[in-house]
């Protein structure tokens, strides 16, 4: 992490750094953060919920054609906030222990989630009848990463 | 249903910890500490303000709140010169640190509320 410090110091001094510590940026930046992770927790929990066998009497490929764009959108959100909210910080925020697990489980989840698209893409419209086990352990994966990567999020305030 | 069930409850295991937190379970609410202490550093910025001063041989950082609240409550950032003896009276961390949440600040004779 070290030799991403001259990275960070540069993101903290450059505007979007002092921009975020000045004004109505950061709880600004804060509030929508959480609206990106409602609708990233909240749709891909739910996708994940149905992968793994829940309310069966709703299609898979339907659900997730509803669920993946809402989960997409509310990850871009998560994303752009994410480095204003770090800017803001940066220098002190990239030696924060709990900060790098946050991103490694993150990266964890968006692998996983890559992953699955690729691997699983075709096998949605008889998921019932042949659920993939592995396509199952993604979900499952899925369903742990998130909410984990929600508890090291704010345990990053109180560390 | 059942493996759906069993994640559910993982779920609200992981989520209890959360809703147990609050801000102020840091620092030791038992051990209040006032002190006059001239500010070394001012950092007027979001998320909160802080001040550093010098005190009992360590340098304190001193939490105040968001600029928004500060402005609100009349402590603006040109009644925090450096060198300026301010009163703050606020709470340890539990760890040692020598950090401090200020509850309040007294600023050329006037009280501050933060919380």
């Amino acid at each position: 992490m070290s030799a991403l410090m001259p990275l960070a110091q540069t993101l903290e001094d450059a505007w979007l750094g002092q921009w975020m510590r000045a004004g109505w940026g950061y709880p600004a930046a804060n509030v929508l953060h959480l609206v990106g992770l409602a609708m990233l927790l909240g749709a891909i929990a739910l996708l994940d919920l149905r992968l793994l066998g829940y309310g069966r009497r709703l299609p898979v490929p339907e659900v997730s054609r509803l669920l993946t764009p809402l989960g997409v959108a509310g990850l871009l959100l998560v994303c752009v906030t994410g480095v204003c909210l770090f800017a803001a910080d940066a220098s002190a925020l990239i030696g924060s222990r709990i900060m790098q697990l946050k991103l490694g489980v993150v990266a964890v989840a968006v692998i996983n989630a890559l992953a699955f698209r690729v691997c699983f893409r075709d096998r949605l419209a008889d998921w019932d009848t042949r659920p993939p086990r592995l396509g199952r352990a993604s979900a499952a994966l899925s369903l742990l990463c998130w909410p984990f990567a929600l508890v090291l999020g704010r345990l990053i305030a109180y560390t | 249903m059942r493996p759906a069930r069993l994640l559910l409850s993982l779920l609200l295991l992981i989520a209890l910890p959360v809703l147990a937190h609050h801000g102020w379970s840091s620092y030791d609410a038992n051990k209040a500490m006032r002190f006059d202490a001239a500010l070394a550093e001012v950092k007027y910025r979001n998320p909160h303000a802080e001040v550093g001063v010098d005190h009992g041989g360590k340098r304190w950082n001193v939490v105040l709140a968001p600029l928004s609240r500060l402005a609100s409550r009349g402590l603006p950032e040109a009644a925090l010169t450096e060198g300026k003896t301010i009163t703050i009276e606020g709470y340890p961390r539990l760890d040692g640190t020598p950090e401090l949440r200020a509850e309040r600040v007294v600023v050329d004779g006037k009280t501050i509320e933060l919380r």
